[in-house]
């Protein structure tokens, strides 16, 4: 096992060339743990800003947040001048509060953050009476522990990653999937008929939609012949100055489709609307959050904005070229070292943070569906269209390249998948589109609706 | 050193999740152990370079199975463990078990401190062992070479069940 070179760096320079278990525990903490903490708590916060001004821009109101950062100084004002009467103190407060830079520290209503964090710590942890105690406890650790662990190995620019690891895309399949257990903890440890029916439904869907979610990362470490991370974004590099076409979705329909099918499915593993009948205030009074207050309660919901945002990173990464700028990628390179990491954080942003802006929309847009549907809508259309798609990439790759392993394909430098030009790259959109479209029609033709065993199957539904 | 603190601590992680899933009387507590049993096996994978197959434990046996036991035990009368009592002829053949267990622990021991020097000599000699390759492309490679016809077998087993179970189900539908 391998600690990585910046974790060895950190720790000789502590203590040393053979450097002791403290400066390694360091180093660990320092290199791994941090920046995770100072990069997805502000990234959270960013999610629940977004909703909320989505929201209110959808409903035509104000939304909540609008306090503003100048409530410190409202503080300050009343503590400095106590011995005032309290309408001199108004006015002192009004008079300052009117100068004119300190509009700008109402900007988005940003103070609402901290507001919300001292209230959701100063509530009542309060754990009721039938409840499992260490597992109703311990559950929103381990949901924010499996929403947080995936950001370790998202490539945030050229060389801002936590831990660079060859498996990095199953790495992130694998350790988000550990919210499952938390779920179900919480809605078992409740001790509440609805908690464990929303758990168990939450459950059903999160691992339903992990195939789906799975599937759409094979086919991507597929065409790109690795599961690192940080070599996918590499593989879809492109020099010129349209280097959007290098980006993995507009590669083959093949992979916009699993895209689109990464997307959904991590909309339903996040459990936000349409896929939200985990939650469902109407049936479930909330589901497996019903008995939890307090920061306990504010874990999940900080889970659930960060698994947003994971979703929103895979999808970039994997298909969007991660931090990659659409417009050409080689002036970026020329630049000096820091202004590139910071363009290319912001360039990531800017990709996460569109996908999140689309999961709220949809959330606001769409009503819930019924859980019969969701399972219809995992299991018969997302789980056959994957493997489709699949069989379909390895067509591709077999006609272009005459191979299908990835040994030649991989580990060439970015490009190879275009080596076959334009009338290739035509060719390998217009066949597959042109015979969904034949197959549409013939299907459309000769059936019209359901398979009666499938109707059957399904409840009767159409 | 850090690593022998980590490997340590996997280690006590693994065996008090086997401990605890095999005495818990609660049925739920038990199956979270059985859980952190398993994350600790994750961690041992890791420590032999095998990220691939640490990734895969988590995904098949976490995120698959354990939620499977999970879901299982709801389904007992008595998942607290109040009513059930362990019989007789199941304690002592669960001492029997443990015994046995315990002779082939003895032995693997036996044999892993014959060889620790051996190993550390291996180590300690640059270009003795073989380059660490990339393991995931090792298992890929014998998956869809040599042993092809098994995962094969494998694939269309874990399809009939499925398509078994669906018959079932479809079964008991049409009966009311």
């Amino acid at each position: 096992m391998t600690l990585g070179p910046a974790v060895d760096a950190l720790a000789q320079w502590l203590s040393g060339p053979d450097p002791a278990w403290w400066a390694v525990g360091a180093a660990i903490v320092a290199v791994w743990v941090l920046p995770v903490l100072a990069v997805v708590f502000p990234v959270a916060a960013i999610g629940q800003i977004i909703e909320r001004k989505v929201a209110a821009a959808m409903q035509r109101r104000h939304g909540p947040n609008t306090v503003g950062i100048d409530g410190i100084v409202r503080l300050v004002v009343r503590l400095g001048g106590f011995f005032l009467p309290r309408a001199s103190q108004d006015r002192l407060v009004e008079r300052i509060c009117a100068l004119p830079g300190l509009g700008l520290l109402k900007v988005l209503g940003l103070g609402q953050l901290a507001a919300d964090g001292v209230k959701m710590i100063g509530k009542e942890d309060f754990i009721p009476a039938g409840t499992d105690g260490l597992i109703f406890r311990a559950a929103p650790y381990l949901a924010l522990t499996g929403a947080f662990l995936p950001f370790a190995v998202i490539p945030f620019a050229q060389d801002l990653v936590a831990l660079e690891v060859p498996v990095a895309a199953l790495y992130a399949l694998a350790v988000s999937g550990v919210t499952v257990i938390a779920l179900l903890m919480a809605g078992w440890g409740s001790g509440n008929k609805f908690s464990l029916l929303g758990g168990m439904r939450a459950v059903a869907q999160v691992i339903s939609y992990e195939i789906p979610v799975g599937l759409a990362i094979a086919g991507v470490v597929l065409w790109c012949g690795t599961m690192d991370l940080h070599q996918i974004v590499a593989h879809q590099y492109n020099g010129e100055w349209y280097s959007f076409l290098g980006w993995n979705i507009v590669q083959s329909p093949f992979l916009f489709l699993l895209a689109c099918i990464l997307f959904f499915g991590g909309l339903a593993e996040c459990q936000r609307t349409p896929f939200d009948m985990a939650e469902a205030e109407s049936e479930l009074v909330s589901g497996f959050n019903t008995e939890y207050s307090g920061l306990r309660w504010g874990m999940f919901a900080m889970a659930e904005y960060t698994e947003m945002i994971l979703v929103g990173c895979l999808v970039s990464t994997l298909f969007l070229g991660g931090y990659q700028s659409p417009i050409g990628e080689n002036w970026i390179i020329t630049l000096a070292p820091w202004l590139q990491t910071i363009l290319h954080v912001g360039i990531f942003a800017a990709k996460f943070t569109a996908f999140v802006v689309l999961m709220v929309w949809i959330r606001w847009t769409l009503p819930r569906f019924r859980v019969d549907q969701v399972m219809r809508l995992c299991w018969l259309t997302l789980v056959p269209l994957c493997l489709v798609c699949l069989f379909g990439l390895a067509l591709t790759m077999l006609l272009a390249n005459g191979t299908v392993t990835g040994a030649a394909f991989g580990r060439l430098p970015a490009m190879q998948h275009l080596a076959l030009g334009p009338v290739g790259y035509l060719l390998a959109w217009a066949i597959p589109v042109a015979v969904a479209v034949v197959l549409i029609v013939l299907a459309r033709r000769k059936y019209g609706q359901m398979h009666p065993a499938l109707r059957e199957l399904t409840g009767g539904a159409s | 050193m850090i690593e022998n603190l980590l490997f340590w601590t996997c280690c006590l992680v693994t065996v008090t999740g086997a401990i605890g899933a095999a005495t818990m009387r609660n049925l739920f507590h038990a199956a979270l152990m059985l859980g952190l049993c398993l994350a600790g096996v994750a961690g041992l994978y890791l420590f032999l370079e095998a990220s691939y197959l640490a990734c895969i434990q988590v995904i098949v046996y976490i995120g698959g199975i354990l939620v499977l036991v999970l879901f299982a035990t709801l389904f007992s009368s008595d998942i607290k463990g109040a009513v059930q009592r362990t019989p007789l002829w199941l304690r002592l053949s669960g001492l029997v078990g443990a015994g046995l267990a315990a002779l082939v622990a003895g032995r693997l021991a036996q044999i892993a401190i014959a060889h620790a020097a051996n190993l550390d000599r291996t180590r300690s000699q640059p270009g003795q062992l073989p380059d660490v390759i990339d393991g995931t492309r090792a298992i890929g490679d014998l998956l869809v070479g040599p042993w092809l016809v098994p995962f094969l077998v494998a694939a269309m087993l874990l399809t009939a069940a499925l398509v078994g179970a669906v018959a079932i189900v479809t079964r008991y539908r049409r009966k009311p």
